[in-house]
């Protein structure tokens, strides 16, 4: 029967790291995929991915069946496959095709997390900071990040796409779609952006749009915040943006 | 009485949006409640061309879903009153919803309006199907072009399948000119194919291509053609006989002596 093991995401530096169990039935195992996939949308949308088949092979056939799903319409990449064997985060140079040994099933979910440590263990504390989520490329219409936490996007936010973030949004680049921050409330946060001209902006529950036939856009990056419950558009200039929080 | 009027072609580019926007704004400037229902999930773009992209909140989908009640969803026209737009999302895709909440959706929207028109995707799949749910009748756009008309011939047989007793055509884009020259095909010809009838015809505008640009309905424009026929289509749907517009261009002084040049 399906079991929700069989199908697992971890994320890793790379990217995704995905788990599939090679004993169970290849079609129940695209089917599991699909819905996993479903179910977190746009939330792995653009990522690398690393499948790790178990210590079951799987033809080369079925391996780009599953980079079919991966590709579309979720825009996952399938960077490379290994075979996980041994306790240790697998690793290119690794060689492929190591004898079969057998491993204490515990050992299977630990090695996962290793290749974080580094992070965890950083020398200064930082308390509980939120995440942030790094996108690197132009988001282009009909195309959504929503993330809980902050949003940079290294490239432009073209009209037709959206952000949604429950912490601050930073386009590097042109925003010109849709933007929402602080998405679950928070009024305190910003959006900047190199050039700021969005369809529709959104802060907390204010939606605010640019006004008809306005001006130009500044050719300078400009931060927007909520301040008495208007959204007020400013040029960014060193401090500004930490604004009075 | 009210009806709802879905408008489809087949073929893609051929101005379905376009009429759509125009026939919603001519129906409303003439006193009719008007809503204009994208039903292009994924590829929205009647918002875009009415200019009303930055006030989408909620679209289509929320509805359907529930997130939203429909008067939420809908939003006025910032320049003609009694007209509405009920966006797609773009978002998701053409699956996002099934004929029967199209049908549902089409019911509650006709209760509170004269007019529903419904703009369909290109294609004959799963968005047509859920475009022509519940709609009363069809008008199918054309171009004067064998590709467009093969394509509007395709849907007239899918439409009489599904139960549209008498679908309208809408001609697009026609130039007289290159008629007169034979170089183009004529209105006889296409009626000749589709055997159904003429709504109207819309002669080639440059005009067409600006206001979508600016967001503003060709209609708006008392000046232009193309405006000037949709007015007429508007009239049309609402039951009046209105004579169709003589197509033939004047000369311009420049042609009349090149004309005139070669005949020396």
């Amino acid at each position: 029967m399906a079991d929700k093991q069989d199908v697992s995401f971890k994320g890793v530096k790379e990217g995704l790291y995905l788990t599939l169990n090679g004993n169970q039935d290849f079609n129940v195992l695209k089917e599991l995929l699909s819905e996993r996939l479903k179910s977190a949308e746009f939330f792995f949308q653009g990522s690398d991915v690393i499948l790790d088949t178990g210590d079951t092979p799987f033809s080369l056939e079925q391996i780009l069946e599953i980079q079919q799903i991966l590709a579309y319409p979720y825009g996952l990449r399938l960077k490379k496959v290994v075979r996980a064997e041994t306790g240790q985060a697998p690793k290119e140079r690794e060689p492929k095709a190591k004898p079969k040994r057998q491993e204490p099933p515990k050992v299977r979910s630990e090695r996962n997390e290793e290749p974080r440590e580094p992070v965890t263990k950083s020398p200064v504390s930082y308390g509980k900071l939120p995440e942030t989520l790094l996108y690197r490329g132009t988001l282009r219409s009909g195309q959504r990040i929503a993330y809980e936490g902050n949003v940079v996007i290294v490239g432009d936010v073209n009209p037709g796409a959206e952000v949604k973030a429950t912490g601050d949004i930073v386009v590097m680049g042109s925003l010109r779609g849709l933007a929402h921050a602080g998405a679950s409330g928070d009024s305190g946060v910003a959006v900047v952006a190199f050039s700021l001209a969005p369809t529709q902006l959104r802060i907390a529950d204010v939606i605010g749009r640019p006004p008809e036939g306005g001006a130009g856009v500044a050719r300078e990056p400009e931060v927007a915040r909520l301040k008495d419950g208007i959204i007020v558009v400013e040029p960014l200039e060193g401090t500004r943006w930490e604004g009075e929080r | 009485m009210s009806e709802t009027i879905v408008i489809t072609s087949g073929k893609g580019g051929v101005g379905k949006t376009t009429t759509c926007a125009n026939l919603g704004v001519a129906l409303a400037i003439q006193g009719c409640k008007v809503v204009m229902v994208d039903a292009d999930i994924g590829l929205r773009n009647l918002d875009v061309v009415m200019g009303l992209e930055n006030r989408i909140v909620y679209d289509l989908v929320d509805v359907v879903e529930g997130y939203c009640r429909l008067r939420q969803a809908l939003i006025k026209d910032k320049r003609v009153d009694g007209l509405f737009l009920l966006p797609a999302a773009q978002t998701k895709d053409k699956n996002a919803v099934s004929p029967e909440q199209m049908k549902e959706l089409m019911m509650a929207l006709k209760e509170e309006h004269d007019f529903v028109l419904v703009d369909c995707p290109a294609g004959i799949e799963q968005g047509f199907k859920n475009a022509i749910a519940g709609a009363d009748s069809a008008v199918i756009v054309t171009t004067p072009e064998v590709s467009a008309v093969r394509d509007a011939d395709r849907i007239t047989g899918l439409l009489e399948a599904s139960g549209f007793s008498k679908p309208e055509l809408i001609i697009n884009r026609l130039k007289p000119k290159m008629v007169a020259r034979g170089d183009m095909m004529d209105i006889p010809d296409i009626l000749d194919i589709l055997a159904i009838d003429l709504v109207g015809v819309v002669p080639d505008d440059e005009y067409i291509v600006v206001s979508t640009n600016r967001g503003e309905p060709a209609v708006l424009q008392e000046s232009s053609r193309a405006g000037q026929a949709y007015r007429n289509i508007a009239r049309r749907l609402m039951g009046e006989q209105v004579p169709f517009m003589d197509l033939t261009e004047k000369e311009s002084v420049w042609e009349k002596i090149k004309r005139m040049v070669k005949l020396g």
